[in-house]
């Protein structure tokens, strides 16, 4: 309990902090941040339509919290979201495509089993590199982004995209997933892309708690050479780890081009890999803080289409990056406090992984 | 027969000389800063805020000077800021720094809007004189920027290995705890060795808006992750560092040049060639360690926090 309190209140001064570096920008713009603080609240859960708004991107940002998580809890740090998320949904709208005669739940499966896999497959190779050549993930999995993002725009101009457009053609009908902002005449909404996105975290859930693989994850994050002396193959637990997170992130795919356009675009998709980051750090890389912290951003990013009248949209990105960094800075404080200090050491019994904003496995050395 | 000349041509070595020397000075920064210990993955954030101060400084400071010193001074104060971030409070080195190449990814897009009133570009440079060009070989040896960029890579070099300051900055990123007790101050060192380094990651970012003459929201595109591949690859040894920076430069000109060719792009589409700057970095990280796998050329203290060191004693 105390430690569920300790990181509340970290959560909440790093909130304060980014705000109080929102409100510089804003007043610097020749605005003024009460107005547009108030904007953006109303704008998001003052209104039906900002409610499933917020509820339709909680979705996604739940999936790539999620898969930074994943990785994180296991030491590494995966900043390549984004071009897994990318890589996904562009392969899950080229098959949605082709399931023209393909049964409604079979042909939503199909497409999502795509999206997962090369979501994966985009997480398990800068995986693989690392713990066979020692590639350090951030490095390879900020270059697989650029990579990605080139390649699928290359392929979908030469092969997949509509006549003169960005976009795929659109996804069959049988598999596109229905939400509820749909049914009320909305464009999008949360439905059955959202709670699949609650079911992934209920599954990362059990899957730390319960399960052989995750146990050995958690391990391999907290203490690495304790891991491998307890048996655990690091090898193997990087590539499951990163193929973990990856799917997860390719997953987005149900929300963003099953649950809503019905086809793919890069600029639906971009955005919410980088998020994914402050999500996870936000939520202390635990499923249940996710959803959470996937709530805060996606009021924040509704919140920066509201107040794009009065300023540039672009404030959310740091008001984002900002939180991540007082979540950091903030936690090695408190871990310097002296109460603090003796508070860590009774919480470490109880939890072995505690990581709060700190990755030791991903704090190595470069190399 | 056509690729093959421009190859060989005068023009194909500027474009190497252009593409390197921007990764040049940030990797001789992020060198410095590895070497003292301090793990830097921000180089893209402070290339990124170094190129948009720089366009600001010469735009309001009437000329390429101006830019300069106004990129160096960012480059350096948000060094010190990471620095100060992670070594005096000690939090994590790579969840700062990358929240710090975030953070100058949004902020310059939204200063861009307050201080150009665009969404994508500053204005155009024209207080830039001919004197900091980059087009042709001419230019370039002219370019004073050039010269100091060699200064620079030579100089960490010999900084590193000939003086006393080196030394000292080397120890902390080894030894932290001897060098405690030999009473080299090991955070003040490493504070000082990141802002330096972040003057030259800015510097860097300065060059590329003054060789483009504008400032763009993603036109760094990567580089600062590069230069740190580059720190890798040349196993953090000043040289092998700028040799590394030479290659990633080459391969950066030759998939521009590639995608001039059509000859080439019936055979490959400009998309797929566009993904070599980032390939590259990657495969030589990956031959890298075949190549280095028996020794280890880290620096053995980087990414550690400094209590650490001092609860291990």
């Amino acid at each position: 309990m105390r430690r569920l309190e300790r990181e509340a209140v970290i959560t909440l001064i790093a909130v304060l902090v980014a705000m109080a570096v929102g409100s510089v920008l804003v007043l610097a713009y020749g605005r003024s941040p009460a107005t547009v603080y108030g904007l953006m609240l109303r704008g998001s859960w003052g209104s039906l339509e900002g409610v499933t708004d917020v509820a339709f991107r909680a979705g996604p940002l739940i999936l790539t919290g999620l898969a930074v998580a994943v990785a994180f809890r296991a030491g590494l740090f995966n900043i390549g979201a984004e071009g897994q998320a990318v890589a996904g949904a562009f392969a899950a709208a080229v098959v949605g495509t082709h399931m023209g005669g393909v049964p409604v739940g079979l042909a939503a499966l199909l497409c999502l089993v795509t999206a997962v896999g090369v979501g994966a497959g985009a997480g398990a190779l800068p995986g693989a590199l690392k713990a066979r050549f020692g590639v350090h993930e951030v490095i390879s999995t900020m270059m697989l982004n650029f990579i990605l993002v080139i390649v699928v725009k290359q392929l979908g101009t030469d092969h997949f995209y509509a006549f003169h457009q960005e976009h795929t053609v659109p996804i069959a009908a049988s598999a596109r997933l229905p939400a509820l902002g749909q049914a009320a005449g909305g464009a999008r909404g949360f439905g059955v892309a959202g709670l699949l996105a609650l079911a992934a975290a209920g599954a990362v859930a059990w899957l730390f708690a319960r399960t052989r693989v995750g146990f050995e994850l958690r391990a391999l994050g907290a203490a690495p050479a304790a891991a491998e002396a307890a048996g655990v193959r690091p090898g193997r637990a990087m590539v499951i780890a990163m193929a973990l997170s990856g799917g997860l992130a390719g997953l987005t795919a149900a929300g963003l081009v099953l649950g809503y356009k019905g086809y793919f675009q890069a600029d639906l998709v971009m955005g919410y890999g980088f998020m994914g980051i402050a999500v996870a750090l936000l939520g202390r890389a635990r499923p249940l803080g996710v959803v959470l912290a996937a709530l805060l951003l996606a009021t924040l990013a509704r919140g920066g289409v509201v107040v794009a009248t009065e300023v540039p949209r672009d404030l959310v990105d740091v008001l984002q990056a900002t939180l991540i960094l007082a979540v950091a800075g903030v936690t090695a404080v408190g871990r310097r406090l002296p109460e603090a200090t003796t508070e860590t050491e009774t919480e470490t019994e109880q939890d072995a992984d505690t990581t709060a904003g700190a990755s030791p496995g991903a704090a190595k050395a470069v190399q | 027969m056509d690729l093959l000349l421009s190859l060989l041509s005068l023009s194909f070595l500027a474009a190497i000389v252009r593409s390197t020397v921007p990764l040049a000075l940030a990797a001789s920064g992020g060198l410095l800063s590895e070497r003292s210990g301090v793990i830097q993955i921000a180089l893209e954030g402070l290339m990124v805020s170094g190129a948009f101060a720089g366009a600001c400084g010469a735009y309001y400071g009437g000329g390429a000077l101006a830019g300069i010193a106004a990129g160096v001074s960012v480059g350096a104060l948000l060094g010190l800021g990471y620095a100060w971030i992670v070594v005096k409070l000690e939090a994590d080195q790579i969840v700062t720094g990358v929240a710090l190449n975030l953070l100058a990814e949004g902020l310059t897009r939204y200063l861009l809007k307050v201080v150009f009133g665009s969404a994508a570009n500053s204005k155009d440079l024209d207080q830039v004189s001919a004197l900091w060009s980059s087009s042709t070989v001419g230019d370039l040896l002219a370019n004073p920027l050039v010269w100091l960029c060699i200064l620079a890579a030579v100089g960490v070099h010999l900084a590193l290995s000939r003086s006393r300051a080196g030394l000292r900055l080397r120890a902390a990123g080894d030894h932290p705890a001897a060098a405690e007790a030999l009473g080299v101050n090991v955070a003040r060192v490493r504070l000082g060795a990141v802002a330096l380094g972040g003057a030259l990651a800015g510097l860097a970012g300065v060059w590329m808006v003054l060789a483009l003459r504008s400032f763009s929201s993603g036109m760094i595109g990567g580089r600062g992750y590069i230069a740190l591949a580059a720190v890798i690859f040349g196993a953090w040894r000043p040289l092998p560092v700028l040799g590394a920076t030479a290659l990633f430069g080459l391969f950066r000109a030759l998939e521009v040049e590639l995608r001039l060719s059509p000859a080439v792009l019936k055979v490959i589409p400009a998309g797929y060639l566009m993904t070599l700057p980032y390939v590259l970095p990657v495969l030589a990280l990956v031959l890298w360690s075949r190549r280095a796998r028996s020794r280890a050329t880290a620096p053995r203290a980087l990414g550690r926090p400094l209590s650490e060191g001092q609860s291990a004693r």
